[in-house]
């Protein structure tokens, strides 16, 4: 039963008190309202105390994370937040609690002697009796006294009046003092403005102003604030980091540094190059520079006639914009028709990271027989759903009967996405074919889908094509979108050739590029057989054909790879003659086919034997990739001054060119910058006299590079056994050997 | 009245005349000395023998004063002495004066380091694997951060947890080197704190133990020879993926027909010859099918007598004379659908693909599987029960034959699909590993104290595996009389050691180096034939050198460091500790168990009654009966007024 409930009570007998019981009555409430005011002082006291712990919390948070411009604003509000719940959990925590606040008092004050308390035990029995909620009187009642409270209304009315009489003496300020509330809200208030404020400009130019004073002649750098403006087709919104040493950005976007520098000059150094910059404005510094591709910006401070500062690193990482996927997810398969007028449900999916700008579904019907091909173009009309910017999808019933597709007839159909950045190359779907179904069989077997290998059905027939169909469209095309396509087409050229050299018995080559070797064939067993075409030894006309074919599509190659299309056409309409020439009867649609690992080994290092001769080929010895040697050449470097007995500030201008070259090494790398990073801490912690904190950023770049290196060396090698151990492996094998009564050897 | 006196004076003179004879008596008889032979049993004599003089001599000064009150102990080793304790975990260099029975002592700690093994040298383009074994002790539960050190910098580094009621944990550590020359390596085992510190590094407090090593970083090539009996894809393959590593030096041979090949280098002609490539350390046989008979003993000739490795690889489901040297003699294939993976069980990284396998109905004894191909193409070959031993190896006397039956790998070369370039040369690179060097030097020990000893063994591989060796003779040839053994050798080895002018920083260049001081080594024959074993003395001067031996003007070297700060230094072998003092009628303790030791030793000790010199004036108590008797005979005398 709290305090006001009692008050309660007492009110409901006011209407028949007499003049004492008014009195007492007046005593009762100023009891009640001592202790009312009591609990409300303490629970403000600790909603205060609650409120400065909350905001120093909620301070500190800010701190962690990301660097970022506004720090002042994000810890301020983090700060308010905090305390808010803090003080809010602190009132409310006494508020609910069950604290007698008549003991609090009497422990307080101790003159009281015991009267609030008496008082306070009174007024409850009576409170509980005149609601009858009160349990059985188990206690003797002396005579006189009160059946209700166990006391006489007098002597009740004499402690309601002593206790209002003791309390009338006490002043809550001096039972409850607020100094050490307000003593911490004082400091949590420091703590807030001093991180909030340790960002704002009249600190740091106080900061600033300080160091010049303390050492005017050295060069420092006293902020950096990155301003990332993101491509304008992205339509996202510009961000800035402050003091940051590592950027994120889409390719594309622009970055601008201010650079805020006790200097005279700046140097910047990036993987184009250095250059010195002037400042713009007292100790300011711009420097701009778009984000192409990964790379790092050092900044170092000079000084004429003074120190040049230590370097700040940034490592900077391009995000490219994805291209575009987008897939056929129905059908998903080739499909064979026995009608001409079928109809083809075709669904389409297509997601961009940053946004679809269309979505189109193109089709090519392929008719006709031999290299004699027509080839059709055209478009399907899509019902398109736009979920979101970066995920579309498309439905289109598809009747074919359009077409007039007859037996032995297909239809390849890919689905065409691009994404809203300027100038991007158009993505395609996977291929599926709509086969006609020929009179007795499968007429297209060369277009079999094998499921691991690539989908697309190639011939040369094709590849002249689409020759044709970029030098109509070069006139619309950039320059680098020419060159893409171009690229494309050498691809397809050269998987044509490679199938025709293959068919040949040409060699295949074991070079292991980028892109695989199934596809790269042997130049040598090709240049042979053409000094064989040259001689007139190759007497099958057919196979003089298909090798003149094959060096039509080699120069048709080198051309398209060149972007030397009106070229590259004639040698590859060179090439279809030739093939025309040699299989007047097959049509050749040629693509990458599993089948042909069936290698025919008798055609291999055929001739004559009398003619054979030994041969000595020079010896290969493999060099060491230069960027490892380099990179075990750095990690040495370090090593050897960490762990030399000591170090000075000499060492720190080797640590400093040390980070340079290994950032020269490989700029796009992350822990390769992460390491640069550090051992450029570690030159700056030298260059400062701080060995220790040097020796212990160089172990740790020791470590970052060594785990690095190991990621690029072969597999490590374990200890050679004794020789003790190999005797007795040989000797026990031998006894199991004989034991078994297996076949002995030689001797 | 005068008859008392005068009776008095006589007793008072005749008792100086005892007490006077009593002290002559004493006199001459400390002066003769007699000496009495009679059976006795006399204080057991134990020797206490520190393992490493440096680290063990604090352990050994306690255990001399816990035995000193009931023992004569002697503390070095000692031919006589009843029995020895042995203080360390490690075993001795020899057992060369340690008396039966004998004794281990250890000390006690958290954490100690069982095992480590490394190599002595490494190539310059592959890490070196260092493999520690890590022993706790009983309730000790913290986590543990294991460092490797070179040269004082942290290159690696692990945080160990033991697993309940794991007391062993075994780990990886790897160096990767970064320059020539020798590397001080040290593995530390220190406490790790709950949080890992910044940068991923452990923070860690005081060490609980430390073992060093010295590593020789060379960019020295392996030599191998790729001969092919016939021209093979997948020898071709194989070969090609050898010459673009940096760690091999490859010459090959390929017979295209009769008395025509193809070559580079320069490979033997033909391999049927005896001595045929010797000079290489690994012989790849590509199409080893049609190999001839001879061709084969060669190959038994140089895995025995070169102790070299050879690698065939088969390219067809096909028997041949090759199987004389397998043992095998019925074979298994299938065909695979896009081709199998074949994993490494003891490698995760490394993985090949094969569609067509060939493997022995029964692996031969003392084979060992070394990768396995399943009947699918799925990923889980190791696991799967129709797992394939498509790579496997045996002995065949010291050298090794390893043999692959994926028959096809050299279809699957893109390395999106298998790690066909990777896995060759690292196959070949080990197995070069384990060829037996020409001339090998082995120390106990590589790095010492100033004054340290340690043993050091020298191989000479043409000694020691050149004889005509039966099948099964190996063991009666190692107890060939010493005069046999020495003239098989038919070597002159030499040996020094040439001690550093002044430490290097960068110690790529200290084998070329001009010597301050060259000390010679002496070695003598030991064990089996073609093996020298002798000690080398670190010198108190100077922080490194080079044990050089020579044979036949052959030169050979390996570093030697010269730690002055050494510190205590913990491999923990306690299992082969006790099973080798147990097998000399002792046994392994604790420190903790020190208390013990005294009580132990004396019920184990049988000390039999025998003849011995005993030599009574030798006691000094003696000195206390003279000295009395004088005293009192002067006291009678002054009391008489005669002084």
């Amino acid at each position: 039963m709290n305090d006001q409930s009692i008050a309660g009570t007492h009110d409901q007998g006011d209407g028949a008190m007499t003049t004492r019981s008014r009195t007492t009555s007046q005593d009762v409430r100023a009891v009640i309202s001592f202790l009312q005011r009591i609990s409300t002082r303490r629970a403000t006291l600790t909603g205060a105390y609650g409120a400065a712990v909350g905001a120093t919390v909620g301070v500190l948070l800010s701190l962690v994370g990301e660097t970022a411009v506004g720090l002042a604003l994000r810890s301020l509000s983090l700060a308010l937040a905090g305390a808010a719940v803090g003080a809010a959990v602190g009132y409310i925590y006494i508020k609910v609690s069950a604290t007698s606040w008549a003991h609090f008092v009497e422990q307080r004050a101790p003159e009281c002697a015991n009267v609030v308390v008496t008082a306070h035990e009174i007024m409850l029995r009576e409170a509980r009796l005149a609601r009858g909620a009160s349990a059985p009187e188990t206690t003797q009642v002396s005579e006189g006294a009160s059946p209700r409270s166990g006391a006489s209304p007098r002597v009740a009315a004499l402690v309601y009046q002593e206790a209002a009489r003791v309390l009338g003496t006490l002043q809550p300020a001096g039972l409850l003092p607020s100094r050490a509330a307000f003593a911490a809200v004082a400091v949590s208030a420091a703590i807030v403005a001093l991180v909030v404020a340790r960002d704002t400009t009249p600190v740091r130019t106080v900061l600033q102003s300080a160091r010049t004073v303390v050492s005017p002649n050295v060069a420092r750098i006293d902020g950096v604030r990155i301003m990332i403006a993101p491509p304008a087709y992205t339509r996202l919104p510009a961000r800035q980091l402050q003091d940051s040493s590592r950027v994120d950005v889409l390719a594309g976007s622009e970055l601008t540094l201010q650079v805020q520098a006790h200097a005279d000059s700046l140097l910047v150094q990036t993987v184009a190059g250095s250059e010195r910059i002037a400042s713009s404005a007292r100790n300011q510094f711009v420097v701009r520079l778009p984000a192409r591709e990964d790379g790092f910006i050092v900044l170092q401070p000079l000084m004429n006639g003074g120190t040049d500062g230590a370097r700040r690193l940034i490592g900077i990482t391009v995000v490219p914009d994805a291209p575009p996927r987008v897939r056929i997810t129905q059908p998903a398969r080739d499909t064979r028709l026995s009608d001409a007028g079928a109809t083809l449900a075709v669904s389409v999916a297509a997601d961009d990271d940053i946004g679809l700008a269309s979505l189109r579904l193109r089709y090519t019907k392929v008719s006709g027989s031999g290299e004699r091909f027509s080839f059709d173009d055209g478009e399907v009309p899509l019902d398109l759903t736009r979920a979101s910017p970066t995920e579309w999808t498309a439905r289109a019933q598809w009747s074919l009967a359009p077409l007039a597709l007859e037996p032995g007839d297909l239809v390849v159909y890919r689905a065409v996405a691009v994404d809203t950045r300027p100038g991007a190359p158009a993505q395609e779907s996977d291929a599926l074919i709509a086969e006609m179904v020929a009179v007795g069989g499968d007429a297209a077997a060369g277009f079999d889908i094998d499921p691991e290998f690539e989908r697309y059905a190639v011939s040369q027939a094709m590849v002249v094509l689409k020759t044709e169909r970029l030098i109509a469209a070069m006139g619309g095309m950039s320059r680098d979108s020419i060159s893409a396509a171009s690229q494309e087409l050498a691809v397809e050229q050269r998987k044509v050739r490679a199938e025709f050299v293959f068919m040949m018995g040409g060699e295949l080559a074991d070079e292991h590029g980028h892109d695989g070797s199934l596809d790269d064939l042997g130049e040598e067993a090709e240049a042979e057989a053409e000094d064989d075409i040259l001689a007139g030894r190759l007497e099958n006309q057919g196979r003089v054909a298909l090798m003149r074919a094959v060096r039509a599509m080699s120069r048709a190659t080198s051309a398209l790879n060149a972007v030397e299309v009106a070229s590259a056409l004639t040698s590859e309409k060179a090439a279809l003659a030739q093939i025309e020439l040699a299989f007047s009867r097959s049509r050749i649609l040629l693509r990458a086919l599993s089948v042909r690992e069936a290698l025919d080994l008798s055609r291999r290092l055929s001739g004559d034997l009398t003619d054979a001769r030994s041969d000595r080929r020079a010896q290969v010895s493999a060099e060491p990739d230069p960027r490892v040697i380099a990179l075990q050449r750095e990690l040495s470097r370090i090593a050897g001054i960490a762990g030399a007995p000591r170090m000075d500030a000499a060492d720190a201008s080797e640590l400093a060119a040390i980070a340079d070259e290994l950032l020269q090494q490989s700029p796009m790398s992350d822990s390769l910058q992460a390491v640069a990073s550090t051992v450029s801490n570690a030159a700056g912690a030298a260059a400062n006299g701080q060995f220790t904190d040097a020796r212990t950023s160089l172990e740790r770049a020791a470590l970052s590079l060594a785990q690095l290196l190991q990621r690029e060396l072969p597999v490590a090698s374990q200890a050679a056994p004794r020789l003790e151990q190999q005797q007795l492996d040989g000797v026990l094998t031998d006894a199991l050997r004989a034991a078994v009564g297996g076949p002995r050897g030689s001797r | 009245m005068a008859a008392v006196p005068a009776e008095a004076s006589r007793r008072d003179r005749t008792i100086r005349l005892v007490l006077r004879l009593i002290a002559v008596a004493i006199a001459v008889a400390a002066v003769i000395d007699p000496v009495i032979t009679s059976p006795r049993r006399a204080k057991p004599l134990i020797a206490v023998v520190p393992v490493d003089r440096v680290s063990d001599s604090a352990l050994a000064a306690r255990v001399v004063a816990a035995l000193a009150d009931d023992y004569t102990v002697f503390p070095a080793r000692l031919g006589i002495a009843d029995a020895t304790v042995l203080v360390g975990v490690g075993l001795p260099a020899s057992d060369d004066g340690v008396t039966r029975p004998t004794v281990a002592v250890y000390a006690e700690a958290a954490v100690r380091i069982e095992h480590v093994s490394a190599p002595l040298r490494s190539s310059l383009h592959a890490p070196a694997q260092v493999r520690t074994t890590l022993l706790r002790a009983a309730g000790f539960n913290s986590p543990v951060a294991v460092q490797l050190l070179a040269n004082g910098v942290i290159v690696d580094q692990q945080r160990v947890v033991f697993p309940d009621g794991a007391s062993r944990h075994q780990l990886s550590l790897s160096f990767v080197p970064s320059a020539p020359g020798a590397v001080a390596l040290r593995v530390r085992v220190q406490v790790a704190s709950a949080n890992p510190g910044a940068g991923g590094q452990a923070s860690t407090t005081d060490a609980l133990a430390h073992v060093d090593h010295l590593l020789e970083v060379h960019d020295q090539r392996r030599r191998v020879l790729v001969f092919d009996a016939r021209p093979s894809f997948m020898s071709t393959f194989v070969r090609r993926a050898l010459e673009r590593d940096t760690r091999l030096l490859v010459e090959s041979r390929v017979i295209t027909s009769r008395d025509v090949s193809t070559s580079t280098g320069t490979p033997p002609e033909r391999l049927s010859n005896r001595a045929a490539g010797h000079e290489y350390d690994v012989l790849v046989i590509g199409a080893p099918q049609v190999l001839t008979s001879a061709e084969v003993a060669a190959l038994e000739t140089f895995l025995r007598e070169r102790g070299g490795s050879v690698l065939l690889l088969l390219d067809a489901a096909e028997r041949g004379a090759y199987e004389q040297l397998l043992g095998v003699t019925s074979w298994r294939s299938r065909r695979v659908d896009r081709g199998a993976i074949v994993r490494w069980p003891s490698h995760d990284q490394l993985t090949l693909r094969a569609a067509e396998h060939y493997w022995p109905s029964t692996l031969r004894p003392g084979a060992r599987v070394v990768a396995l191909g399943a009947a699918t193409h799925g990923d889980s070959a190791v696991a799967r029960d129709d797992a394939a031993p498509l790579l496997w190896r045996a002995s065949v006397g010291v050298g090794e034959v390893l043999v692959s039956g994926a028959l096809d790998a050299w279809r699957y070369r893109d390395s999106e699909l298998s790690g066909f370039d990777r896995v060759w040369p690292q196959l070949v690179f080990e197995a070069a590993g384990r060829a037996v060097p020409e001339i090998s030097i082995t120390l106990d020990r590589s790095v010492l104290a100033p004054g340290e000893q340690t043993g050091i063994t020298v191989v000479v591989r043409d000694a020691a595996l050149g004889q005509r060796v039966q099948r099964g003779a190996a063991f009666a040839r190692a107890n060939a009389p010493i005069a046999a053994r020495l003239s098989a050798a038919e070597a002159t080895v030499l040996a020094a050691l040439e001690v550093a002018r002044h430490a290097e920083r960068d110690s790529s260049d200290s084998a070329e180096s001009e010597p301050s001081e060259v000390v010679p080594l002496r070695l003598l024959p030991s064990g089996p034939a073609g093996v020298l074993r002798g000690v080398v003395r670190a010198p108190f001067s100077g922080s490194s050198a080079r044990v050089v031996v020579s044979v036949n003007n052959r030169r050979v070297s390996v570093p030697l460091a010269i730690d002055a700060g050494r510190g205590i230094e913990s491999t923990d072998n306690r299992e082969l500790l006790s099973a080798w003092t147990t097998s000399r009628g002792g046994w392994a303790m604790s420190e903790r168990e020190l208390s013990t030791l005294a009580s132990r030793l004396s019920a184990s000790l049988e000390i039999a009654a025998r003849p011995a010199p005993w030599r009574p004036m030798r006691s000094l108590w003696w000195m206390l009966p003279f000295a009395l008797a004088l005293s009192a005979e002067w006291w009678l005398r002054r009391r008489g007024g005669l002084a």
